[in-house]
C-alpha cells in the first residue's frame, strides 16, 4: 500500500479552496499561511500527548458548540451544512500540533476524548497522521455550499492530481496514465450531472409514492380521489392529530366530524376549489390569536394537537370555527369555503379552536356549486326518476337521497371494475352499489345538485376514538374521510351518506401493535412537549445568545486543565535541516551510475541494499545479460577502487576507468 | 435453528469478502472515502459532495475496466522450512520466475492460506461454553467468530512487494510468517496483485502451491529436570537401545531351561546341535522417565491447554534423550503413550505429537491414571502437567509418591491457588506468568 505525502503548498492549497467555496477568505488564508510557513522554519517543538489531547478536546467541544448553537438557533438542517464548512477550522489546532511537533505522527487513540488512554503506550505507538485526512476533509468541506456552475468540479480534478500521481501504478509510463485521468474525469463530469438527475427523479418517485400511503394534509385547491381505481385501499395506522377537551373527557362538545377542505366542481375523478381566494387574517399583538368572524355569545372550544409539513398546515376545524387561540404562525388565511391555511416555524401545534357547531362562514352557494359533469347528468337524472328522489321541498330530496343511500348501498374498501359505466360514479350508482366516502360524498353532492339543491363536497377526519389513559381523541390517518355540505334553508348543512358502520369496517383492518405504537407516539409526544416548554421558557434563543459565549470558554477551560497525563514543558528543538531536505546531495555521483542505469532500461533493476557484484552475479546468469557482464568484470573493479581505495585511482588510471565506461556503453547500450 | 444457520454463512462469508477486499483494493482508504462523500452527498440541493462522489465512481470504474488490461506471466517457488515455532518469526524464501521478455513490476505477493473458518456445529459448539445473555449473544458470537478465526489461523503471513524482475529473470522475497498458534499450517496457494494504472483497483492472479508447515508449541525456559531416580530394571529391554547405558546385547548362547520364553530359542544352534539353545542377554537398566499431560478441558480451545502443551514441549526439549527414555502420556480419543530417546523417536517428533494434541472433552481423567500406574514400576521419575488439581489427580500423585517415584508437579491455573500447606507438593503455574512461574529470578 503506498502512502500519501502531502508536498509543500498542496495542504495550504486545499485550504484556500474550501475558504474559495464557502467565502472563509478571512480564516483560509490565514490558515493555509500559518501551515506552509513550517517548511521555511528550523524550529520544531515537543508537544506531549496532553497538548494533542487538549486540542481534540477544544477541536470536538467546539464542533459540538457550534452545531449545539446554530441547530437551536436555526434549522438543524442548516446547522448540519453550516457544521460541515466549519470542520477544517475545528480541527486546524490538531493538525497545526502534528506539523510544527517533533515527530512526524500522533496517537490515534489522543483524538478520541472519552476513550481510555495510556499516555506511556500513546508516546511509544505515534502512528496516525493527521494532515491526509485533514486534506479530505478540508475538500469535503468545501463542498459544503451547493453551487450550480461546474468550477468545484474542474477544480476537484485538477486538486487531486497530486494524491493521485502518487497512487499511480508504477507499471505503466506517464501518457497512459494521464489518459486514464483525462478518462476518468470525463466520465465523473457525466456522472455528477447524472447523479443530480437522479436524485431528482427519485426525490419526485418517493414523494408521489410516499403521497399514496400518507394522505397528509389536504389540498385546498384540489383533491384527487380513488375514483374508478382498482384494488383495495391501505390507510395508514398513524396518527395525523389528536382533539383534547377543556376537562379532558370524553363528552358530546366534540363533534365528530373535523374539516380540512372543500371543494365545489368535480371534473373526472378530481374535485377543484374554483376561484379559491386565500385573505390573511388579522391578529393581536402577540400574533397567537386569529379570529375570522365574529364571536358569539355561546360557544364550544376544543384543542388540536397537530404539526406542520414545512412549516405550513391546513387547520382542522369543526363546522361553525371562528377562532383559534394560542397559535404562533407568521400567517393565516382563509378562503370562501372556510379552509384555515397557517404558517408557522413551530414543528408541532398545539392550537384551542372556538366554534359554534349552529353557525356555518362559509361563503353563499354560486352557480358553481350547481355545476354537474355533462358525463354524469343522464345517468343522475334516470336515478332520481327510478327512484322518486325529487321532493316537494329541498329537505324532502334531503331525506329521499338518504334514504335510497342507507336502504341499497354498503360500504366497501375493495375497488372494483366499472364494467359498461362511462364513469365510475355511475357503475356505483347503478350496478356496484357499494364504496367508500369518496364514492357516497361525491355521488350525494352530484344528485343534490341535480335535483337543484347547492352542495360542496368537503373532506377532513371523523373524531370518534377516544383514548381514556392518554385522555384525549386519536384522529388517525385511516379516519379521513368525505361528505357533502348542502345549502338549505339559507345556511349549509353537513349531509353524510356514507353507511353508519363504516368506521368499524376501518377499524377491522387496523394493524396490530395499535396500542404499543399509540403508547409510543404518546411518550414522543410529551417528551416533545417538555422539550418545547423548556426552549419555550429557558433556551429561548436570545438566552442562549446571551450565555452561550459565557458557557463555552468555561467548558474549554474545564477540558484544558482536566485533561490528564503526564503535563510535559514544551520544549523547542532546532533541526539540522529542513525536513525535506535531509538527502545528502553532495555525495559524488559514480561514473558507474550510468552503467546502472542502462541496466535499469532494459528493465534490470538493482535493489537499493543489494551489492554490485552480487547484482552482476545475478545478471551474468540471465540469457540476455551474460555477455554484457563479462566486459564488465574489470571495470567493477576500478569502480570499487574509485569508491573505497583510501588512495583511489590515479589520473591516468580514472581516464581509463572513464574511457572503458564509455565504451561498454557505446557497444551495449545505443 | 434457520437463523443459525443464516448468521454462520453471513459470518463465514465475512472471511471470504475480506480476502477479496485485501487483494482487490491497493488502497483501502479510497473506498472509505467514497463512503464518506457518498454518505454526504446524498442530497444534492444541500451540498455538492455528489460532484466528488461521481469523481471518485468514476474513477473506480476506469480503474476496474483498467485492471482488465493487466498481464500478470510469472512463476513461483516456494522454499518453506518443516518447522516453525509459536511466538518466533519463520523467515522463508520465495522465488519469482518472469517468463516474458518485459519487466514485471508493481507486482503484491499473498499468501493463501485455508479458510479457517469453523463448521457451523464446530461453531455452535464453541458458543455452548459461554453463559448466554439475550442482548448480547449477537454481539458475542460476532467477537467469538473473529477471536475463531484468529485462532484458527494459526498464523498471519503479511503481504509483500514483489521488486521489479528482469525480462527472464529472476528474484527473491523473503516473506515473515508470525505463527500464533501451534498446529499443522496447510499453505494452499498464492496470490499475485498487480494495480490498475490509476493504483486503485488490483488485477488478481491465484494459483495453487501447496505446502505445509508444522507449527510447534511455544517454549518456556524450564528449570533442570532434577529427579533423583535410580535405573530400572526394562522387562524386556528395548533392542533398539544403543548408543548409551546397558544395552540388551547377546551375551551368550545356553542350553534351555525350564521357564525360558519360546522367542529366546536360537534356532539355528539348534539345528546344528540338536537340542533346545536359547541366547543370553545382558538386562537393561536405564533411565525412563515420563511426561504426564493432563488434556481433559470441557470447551474446544483452552487457553490453560495450550499453555499445558507449551509446558510440556518445554520439557521435552530440556530432556537429554541420549541419556534416557522419555514417555509422553496423555488422552486424545484414547490413551497414548509416545516413547522418544536412546534412539527410538526424537525431540522432533515429540514436538510434532504435542503440537497437534487435542482437548479430550468427553473422558475425565481417572481414564489416564490406569495408563500411568500400568508403566509406573518402570518409571525413574514423572513429571506431571495437570489443569486442576483435584481428587482423581491427588489420588495418582499418592499413588506415585507411594510407589517412591520422583515427581515434578505443574498445575495451570487462572490465578492463585489456595492449597493447604500439606497438599503443597506442586508447583503453580498461573496463566499470563508462567515463565517467572517456572524459572524465578
Amino acid at each position: 500500500m503506498k502512502s500519501l505525502i502531502i508536498p509543500p503548498l498542496y495542504m495550504g492549497l486545499s485550504l484556500l479552496f474550501w475558504g474559495w467555496h464557502t467565502e472563509q477568505w478571512l480564516f483560509a488564508i490565514p490558515m493555509a499561511i500559518a501551515y506552509e510557513i513550517h517548511w521555511l522554519i528550523n524550529s520544531r517543538w515537543h508537544f506531549s500527548d496532553v497538548n494533542i489531547r487538549r486540542a481534540a478536546s477544544i477541536a470536538t467541544v467546539s464542533l459540538i458548540g457550534i452545531y449545539a448553537f446554530i441547530a437551536v438557533t436555526g434549522s438543524w438542517l442548516n446547522a448540519l451544512g453550516i457544521f460541515f464548512q466549519w470542520l477544517p477550522i475545528t480541527l486546524y489546532p490538531i493538525v497545526l500540533l502534528q506539523t510544527y511537533g517533533d515527530t512526524e505522527k500522533i496517537n490515534f487513540r489522543s483524538l478520541l476524548i472519552f476513550a481510555k488512554f495510556d499516555a506511556r503506550i500513546a508516546q511509544k505507538k505515534r502512528n496516525f497522521n493527521v494532515k491526509i485526512p485533514y486534506f479530505i476533509i478540508c475538500i469535503l468541506s468545501a463542498s459544503g455550499k451547493p453551487d450550480s456552475n461546474f468550477i468545484f468540479y474542474i477544480l476537484l480534478t485538477i486538486i487531486s492530481v497530486i494524491p493521485l500521481w502518487q497512487l499511480r501504478s508504477s507499471r505503466f509510463n506517464i501518457a497512459l496514465w494521464l489518459c486514464t485521468i483525462v478518462l476518468a474525469a470525463n466520465l465523473g463530469f457525466v456522472g455528477q450531472i447524472g447523479l443530480r438527475q437522479l436524485h431528482y427523479y427519485t426525490e419526485q418517485q418517493v414523494i408521489s409514492w410516499l403521497g399514496k400511503f400518507y394522505q397528509g394534509q389536504a389540498d385546498p385547491f384540489q383533491q384527487s380521489t380513488f375514483l374508478g381505481q382498482i384494488g383495495e385501499i391501505k390507510q395508514s395506522n398513524a396518527i395525523a392529530f389528536r382533539v383534547q377537551t377543556k376537562n379532558h373527557h370524553q363528552n358530546q362538545s366534540v363533534p365528530r366530524l373535523f374539516r380540512e377542505a372543500a371543494y365545489n366542481k368535480y371534473q373526472g375523478g378530481l374535485w377543484i376549489a374554483t376561484d379559491n381566494a386565500f385573505t390573511t387574517i388579522k391578529s393581536n399583538n402577540k400574533q397567537d390569536l386569529w379570529q375570522w368572524h365574529e364571536p358569539t355569545q355561546i360557544y364550544d372550544s376544543v384543542t388540536v394537537i397537530d404539526q406542520t409539513i414545512k412549516g405550513k398546515a391546513i387547520a382542522k376545524l369543526p363546522p361553525g370555527s371562528f377562532r383559534i387561540e394560542q397559535l404562533p404562525a407568521q400567517t393565516v388565511e382563509v378562503n370562501q369555503y372556510g379552509v384555515i391555511r397557517l404558517e408557522s416555524k413551530q414543528k408541532s401545534l398545539h392550537y384551542g379552536v372556538d366554534f359554534n357547531r349552529d353557525m356555518n362562514h362559509e361563503s353563499p352557494p354560486t352557480s358553481a356549486d350547481l355545476e354537474i359533469p355533462k358525463t354524469e347528468s343522464s345517468i343522475l337524472q334516470e336515478i332520481i326518476q327510478n327512484h322518486h328522489l325529487q321532493g316537494e321541498n329541498p329537505s324532502e330530496s334531503l331525506a329521499n337521497l338518504e334514504t335510497f343511500f342507507l336502504k341499497d348501498f354498503k360500504y366497501s374498501l375493495k375497488l372494483t371494475e366499472p364494467g359498461d359505466r362511462p364513469t365510475p360514479i355511475a357503475s356505483f350508482l347503478l350496478d356496484q352499489k357499494q364504496g367508500h366516502c369518496e364514492y357516497f360524498a361525491t355521488a350525494t353532492t352530484l344528485l343534490l345538485r341535480e335535483m337543484g339543491i347547492p352542495s360542496r363536497y368537503v373532506v377532513g377526519y371523523v373524531v370518534q376514538e377516544y383514548n381514556p389513559w392518554q385522555k384525549q381523541y386519536l384522529v388517525r390517518d385511516r379516519h379521513a374521510h368525505a361528505w357533502t355540505v348542502a345549502y338549505l334553508e339559507g345556511q349549509w348543512q353537513t349531509v353524510d351518506t356514507t353507511p353508519a358502520n363504516w368506521a368499524d369496517l376501518e377499524n377491522e383492518q387496523a394493524q396490530e401493535f395499535t396500542i404499543l405504537s399509540d403508547w409510543l407516539s404518546w411518550a414522543w409526544l410529551q417528551i416533545k412537549l417538555i422539550f418545547s416548554n423548556i426552549f419555550k421558557n429557558i433556551l429561548t434563543p436570545e438566552n442562549i445568545q446571551r450565555w452561550w459565549w459565557i458557557i463555552l470558554p468555561i467548558l474549554l477551560l474545564r477540558l484544558w486543565f482536566g485533561t490528564s497525563g503526564t503535563k510535559e514543558k514544551i520544549n523547542r528543538i532546532i533541526l539540522p535541516q529542513h525536513r525535506f531536505n535531509t538527502r545528502q546531495k553532495n555525495v559524488q555521483m559514480s561514473k558507474f551510475v550510468a552503467i546502472e542505469l542502462a541496466f535499469n532500461q532494459l528493465g534490470f533493476e538493482r535493489h537499493s541494499a543489494q551489492p554490485l557484484q552480487q547484482w552482476l552475479r545475478e545478471l551474468q546468469k540471465n540469457e540476455i545479460t551474460v555477455l554484457m557482464v563479462i566486459e564488465l568484470e574489470p571495470i567493477l573493479q576500478w569502480h570499487y577502487r574509485d569508491r573505497f581505495d583510501p588512495q583511489g585511482l590515479s589520473p591516468e588510471e580514472l581516464i581509463e576507468f572513464q574511457r572503458a565506461i564509455e565504451q561498454w556503453l557505446q557497444r551495449w547500450h545505443r | 435453528m434457520f437463523l443459525e444457520k443464516v448468521f454462520y454463512r453471513l459470518l463465514r462469508k465475512s472471511w471470504t469478502v475480506q480476502w477479496w477486499f485485501q487483494r482487490l483494493f491497493p488502497q483501502p482508504g479510497f473506498l472509505v472515502c467514497l463512503l464518506v462523500v457518498l454518505a454526504a452527498g446524498l442530497d444534492t440541493n444541500q451540498t455538492l459532495a455528489y460532484q466528488i462522489t461521481a469523481w471518485l465512481l468514476a474513477m473506480l470504474v476506469v480503474a476496474i475496466a483498467g485492471s482488465r488490461w493487466v498481464k500478470i506471466a510469472v512463476r513461483v517457488e516456494r522454499v518453506l522450512p518443516r518447522f516453525g515455532s509459536v511466538g518466533m518469526p519463520l523467515k522463508y524464501q520465495v522465488i519469482v520466475h518472469n517468463s516474458t521478455n518485459k519487466v514485471q513490476k508493481g507486482l503484491y505477493f499473498f499468501e493463501n492460506l485455508q479458510n479457517p473458518s469453523p463448521s457451523f456445529h464446530g461453531f455452535r459448539d464453541h458458543l455452548h461454553g459461554f453463559q448466554k445473555k439475550a442482548f448480547t449473544d449477537i454481539l458475542l458470537a460476532v467477537r467469538q467468530w473473529f477471536w475463531l478465526i484468529k485462532r484458527r489461523e494459526l498464523a498471519t503471513i503479511a503481504a509483500i512487494a514483489i521488486p521489479p524482475i528482469p525480462p527472464r529473470g529472476r528474484t527473491e522475497i523473503t516473506l515473515t510468517m508470525e505463527p500464533t498458534h501451534r498446529g499443522f499450517l496447510h499453505l494452499q496457494g498464492y496470490s499475485l496483485t498487480c494495480a490498475d494504472p490509476l493504483g486503485l483497483f488490483n488485477r488478481i492472479q491465484t494459483k495453487a502451491l501447496p505446502q505445509s508447515v508444522w507449527l510447534l508449541p511455544q517454549r518456556y525456559r524450564v528449570p533442570p529436570i532434577a529427579l533423583p531416580g535410580t535405573r530400572r530394571y526394562q522387562s524386556g529391554g528395548v533392542a533398539f537401545a544403543s548408543s548409551v547405558g546397558d544395552s540388551e546385547e547377546f551375551r551368550a548362547l545356553r542350553e534351555y531351561r525350564a521357564g525360558d520364553p519360546l522367542r529366546k530359542i536360537h534356532w539355528k544352534s539348534w539345528a546344528k546341535t540338536g537340542k533346545p539353545i536359547v541366547k543370553e542377554e545382558q538386562d537393561e537398566f536405564f533411565v525412563r522417565h515420563a511426561l504426564i499431560l493432563d488434556t481433559f478441558v470441557n470447551v474446544p480451545y483452552s487457553e490453560k491447554l495450550e499453555e499445558a502443551i507449551a509446558v510440556a514441549a518445554s520439557f521435552a526439549c530440556e530432556f537429554e534423550t541420549e541419556e534416557a527414555l522419555l514417555d509422553l502420556m496423555f488422552v486424545g480419543t484414547e490413551a497414548y503413550c509416545f516413547t522418544s530417546g536412546r534412539g527410538v523417536g526424537n525431540t522432533e517428533q515429540i514436538l510434532e505429537i504435542l503440537a497437534s494434541v487435542q482437548p479430550c472433552r468427553d473422558k475425565t481423567f481417572d481414564f489416564l491414571c490406569p495408563v500411568v500406574m500400568e508403566r509406573a514400576s518402570l518409571l525413574s521419575g514423572c513429571i506431571c502437567i495437570f489443569l486442576e488439581w483435584d481428587q482423581s489427580h491427588k489420588k495418582l500423585i499418592q499413588y506415585l509418591q507411594k510407589i517412591q517415584i520422583p515427581l515434578m508437579v505443574y498445575v495451570l491455573c487462572d490465578r492463585p491457588l489456595m492449597v493447604a500447606p500439606e497438599e503443597q507438593i506442586f508447583q503453580p503455574l498461573q496463566l499470563g506468568q508462567i515463565q517467572q512461574d517456572l524459572l524465578p529470578q
